[in-house]
């Protein structure tokens, strides 16, 4: 029984293109996961001490290079993987944490509250919201919370504002209605009915703000507001290997920029992918 | 040849993510010049598609099949671009919901001078500043408000102007589909009122798609039956009236309310549409008809002809006198 | 038009003030003080004090708050402790290279959003469709500063076709400035190598951002090209024999363009963050880079300048677009 089911749902999965975004996604991000998890085994050097000669370009012993100082490239990036997951998950997870049950209650209650929330709200979210981390990353200063807190603070209004327009509409619903006239509580209705609806939007904004949130990592440490080097962190990597571009040093820049977007274009097609499976709408229109 | 419209065998079905629409199914019927022709259904019976196929402006996702002839030439088979030629001034379309059928930002002058731009390229401003204003005032709307935009029209103003797109070309058959479902009753009988001048001055042919066989009894001269995909029954809309002969027919008469009568129950027929994607064995209608036998259940009935008139029902198999089941009673 | 004008600028004042109150909060009361992120923790408690004081950091945080709003509503974004320049004239002076900036990049994005967007859409489920969505996907993944970095590469260091920073060659920029953009003010001074020389800068960091920019615009004017081809209007239009390019261009982009116009100008608030970045990629002197540099010399009324600054200059093209788009909608107009 369980088999079939499973086999149905990879038919539907692979019936269009939406699945298989998904699964190609999924493949990526399962690929840089086992990478951070496995970084102590996979990288071939110490990421933080020279293991060469310095602007050595990629060779059998070096797959990818050396910096300026004679670090290893590749361990670099293995190890800067871990660094982006760790500042991806803990920023998302803040504004997570905070935009949801935000939005879930203000959207609940209505009237003035949710007034001047979304005013707030939408303030925020109007905000360049790399400007707004960069603002508060420089006030804070480095370190990993410190970072991840400047671009959670970004991704907050994402949440608050599609789940409190969500609630809006679901709490108009009957079966809302028929739970609160047998006196059920708040917390119930919410966590019960309201909550479970709105669900799959918060899955899909879950991955798509992480790799937002890996591109603002990596523009803050580009900037030189990300982790205090020599911690191996892409962004920052990219941004040292621009200063020498100039001589053709090309393999600083273009592996560190690889992963980015690899590990990107992995989250935004999981996400994408998500987001055409859970709301299929559109694409039987012309 | 005389008839205008000639539809033979027509099938349509929408290819979707989750299985095929058979939309319509073998459809083939007749419309001779003048003439005018009221497609009758529930909603989802495939007629709305047959007005779009006569036009050719399906969906992409739509699959047609079969012959389309217009004045003798077989649309089915035309270029895009002689079919272009047709739309609006051969063949002309008003639809069901006129608040969504003009360009919402989009003056009303504009609308008309693109139409006849489409066709006559080079037409001079004047002039088509005349014909629209002439247009609109057969149809009764004031010719200033050309500069209107369609937002500043009530809902059975904003059908008299599409009606008056429709014939601004004077075409020679006018597809209307369920033009007044939209509107409230009094306006609706002023849209019909229109229609039927435009019939009667003008010459037009037309096809009258609708679900209320009341509405449209007095403007056609012929009545076709839809039912899932199928034309059920099409003939004389005096024979149709006085003896109904498929089933669907029979209980869509019944349905009809009728004000005059003692008995105020509203009648209806029982089940729903069945599922396009998985429809019945054998004839479609079985599951809610009356009269259902075996055969019913496991073949597809052919169209018979009887008396001239066509009807899909196994009832009549092997007969050519008036049908006898027509007077059994139902409800 | 001119009621809804006003209306919409006096709509958007209490949003310019939570802004305005938000960046003081992130400047003023979050943890990290502004004088010992400028003098570093290690200063003597004397110089931070006196330093407080010249910044008016020492009174209440009302009195603080109260200072604040009245100054920026004066113009008056105080002294940079780098160059004891007024802050708001070294803003003036960076602008014009951010404004060039950001309308190349915009033109870029807008026509490859416009035209990719709507054919992808008008051939839903194609080639041009597929190929239209990876390229919004892709792109989008991309980080801005790399693309810069590869394009400066490519084309300024393999290649040697383009300069791969700065806005001008030494003895290039306009005799007479009027506007500030080196492109309008080297025509109005008919310096056409100038001309030529200042659009040679232009390419690589506009073509960056604006390339950046148009994954988004791509894949927002296909959905809504895509949503307003199926509307009813769309089809009664076709079914008077209006040719299919009016079909897409006259009826399905233009009705498109309303949320389009909406959208893009939420992006905008995106475009300037990119903006800042590529500043600092190509070392563009506009306020992206001004501001990445002040940070730098922990120069705390430039920063507070520059991020002000950003907030009102999102608040205001919002506002343009608005009246744009009521402009194109008879409905919001009347």
């Amino acid at each position: 029984m369980i088999s079939m089911e499973i086999r149905k749902g990879m038919r539907g999965l692979f019936k269009d293109s939406s699945g298989l975004l998904a699964f190609v996604g999924f493949l990526i991000l399962i690929f840089y996961v086992i990478v951070a998890t496995f970084a102590p085994f996979i990288s071939p050097y110490n990421p933080t001490q020279p293991s060469g000669p310095s602007l050595l370009p990629p060779t059998i012993s070096h797959i990818m290079g050396t910096d300026n100082l004679g670090y290893d490239i590749f361990s670099r990036l293995v190890w800067g993987t871990r660094m982006a997951f760790a500042i991806a998950l803990i920023a998302t997870a803040i504004a997570a944490i905070i935009g949801i049950p935000v939005g879930l209650i203000v959207g609940y209650i209505g009237g003035k509250t949710d007034r001047i929330m979304t005013m707030i709200m939408d303030s925020v979210y109007a905000f360049p919201g790399l400007i707004l981390a960069i603002a508060i990353a420089a006030m804070l200063g480095p370190g990993l919370l410190n970072i991840a807190f400047s671009i959670a603070v970004v991704y907050i209004p994402t949440y608050y504002r599609v789940i409190r327009s969500q609630v809006s509409t679901v709490k108009s619903e009957l079966y809302v209605d028929g739970a609160r006239a047998i006196g059920a509580k708040l917390s119930t209705i919410i966590g019960s009915y309201v909550f479970p609806n709105v669900l799959p939007s918060t899955i899909v904004i879950f991955s798509m703000n992480l790799a937002d949130s890996i591109m603002t990592e990596a523009g803050l440490s580009f900037l030189g507001l990300g982790i205090a080097p020599p911690t191996p962190d892409w962004g920052y990597d990219l941004a040292k290997g621009q200063q020498f571009i100039l001589n053709n040093d090309w393999w600083m820049v273009v592996f560190p920029g690889i992963a980015i977007i690899t590990i990107v274009l992995g989250f935004s097609m999981f996400a994408e992918g998500l987001d055409e499976y859970f709301n299929p709408n559109i694409g039987e229109k012309r | 040849m005389s008839d205008i419209l000639e539809v033979k065998d027509l099938n349509v079905e929408y290819l979707t993510r989750d299985g095929n629409i058979k939309a319509v199914n073998g459809v083939s019927f007749s419309l001779g010049l003048h003439e005018t022709l009221g497609l009758v259904g529930e909603s989802g019976c495939g007629k709305s598609t047959i007005g779009l196929s006569l036009l050719k402006i399906l969906p992409i996702n739509a699959k047609i099949s079969g012959k389309i002839f217009y004045k003798g030439k077989d649309m089915v088979k035309m270029s895009d671009n002689e079919i272009r030629s047709l739309r609006g001034k051969e063949i002309s379309m008003i639809f069901q919901d006129p608040m969504t059928s003009l360009d919402p930002i989009m003056r009303i002058k504009d609308q008309f001078f693109e139409t006849i731009r489409a066709h006559f390229p080079k037409t001079e401003e004047a002039e088509m500043i005349k014909t629209s204003s002439n247009v609109l005032k057969s149809i009764g709307i004031d010719p200033s408000r050309l500069e209107n935009y369609p937002f500043e029209f009530s809902g059975g103003m904003r059908q008299r102007v599409m009606i008056a797109l429709a014939i601004i070309l004077n075409p020679s058959l006018l597809i209307a589909d369920e033009p007044t479902t939209s509107l409230d009753v009094v306006v609706q009988l002023q849209i019909m009122e229109v229609l039927k001048a435009l019939k009667d001055q003008k010459d037009m042919s037309m096809v009258l798609i609708t679900h209320d066989l009341g509405l449209v009894a007095e403007i056609v001269d012929k009545v076709g039956i839809m039912y899932a995909g199928d034309l059920v029954e099409f003939g004389d809309v005096d024979s149709i009236y006085e003896k109904p002969l498929h089933p669907y027919t029979q209980l869509l008469l019944v349905s009809i309310p009728n004000v005059k009568l003692e008995d105020r129950e509203l009648r209806y027929i029982k089940g729903n549409l069945p599922n396009l994607k998985s429809p019945p064995s054998g004839c479609k209608f079985h599951p809610r008809c009356p009269f259902a036998t075996d055969i019913c259940l496991k073949s597809v009935p052919p169209t018979f002809d009887v008396n001239g008139r066509k009807v899909k029902c196994w009832l009549y198999k092997g007969e050519k006198d008036d049908a006898r089941k027509t007077n059994t009673s139902v409800g | 038009m001119k009621t809804y004008i006003l209306t919409r600028i006096i709509l958007s004042i209490p949003m310019i003030f939570i802004i305005l109150t938000i960046i003081f909060v992130v400047l003023r009361i979050l943890p990290g003080n502004p004088v010992t992120a400028m003098l570093g923790p290690k200063a003597p408690p004397e110089v931070v004090k006196s330093m407080e004081a010249q910044l008016g950091l020492d009174k209440p945080i009302i009195i603080q708050f109260g200072d604040y709003i009245s100054n920026i509503l004066k113009g008056n974004f105080g002294d940079s402790t780098v160059t004891t320049l007024p802050v708001i004239q070294e803003l003036a002076d960076r602008f014009p290279a951010t404004l060039e900036l950001t309308i190349f990049a915009m033109i870029l994005a807008v026509t490859i959003g416009i035209f990719f967007g709507s054919t992808a859409a008008y051939r839903y489920g194609r080639q041009v469709d597929v190929i239209a969505r990876i390229y919004s996907i892709f792109v989008y993944s991309m980080p801005v500063f790399w693309l810069g970095i590869m394009l400066q590469l490519i084309f300024g260091v393999w290649l040697k076709w383009l300069p791969v920073s700065g806005r001008a060659s030494p003895f290039m920029t306009p005799n007479n400035m009027y506007t500030g953009l080196y492109t309008i003010d080297a025509i109005l001074n008919g310096q056409w190598n100038v001309l030529y020389n200042s659009l040679l800068h232009l390419v690589l960091p506009s073509v960056t951002l604006g390339v950046v920019i148009s994954s988004i615009f791509v894949r927002m004017v296909r959905s809504n090209v895509l949503l307003s081809l199926s509307s009813q209007y769309v089809i009664s239009a076709r079914s008077r024999g209006v040719k299919e390019s009016k079909v897409l261009y006259a009826h399905a982009l233009k009705n498109a363009m309303i949320p389009i116009l909406t959208i893009m100008g939420l992006q905008f608030a995106l475009l300037l963050g990119g903006a800042v970045l590529t500043e600092t990629t190509f070392s563009w002197p506009g306020i992206g880079s001004y501001l990445v540099e002040r940070i730098r010399y922990r120069d705390f009324p430039a920063i507070q300048g520059a991020v002000v600054f950003f907030a009102l200059f999102v608040v205001i093209v919002s506002i343009l677009i608005d009246i744009v788009n009521a402009w194109m909608d008879p409905r919001v107009r009347y």
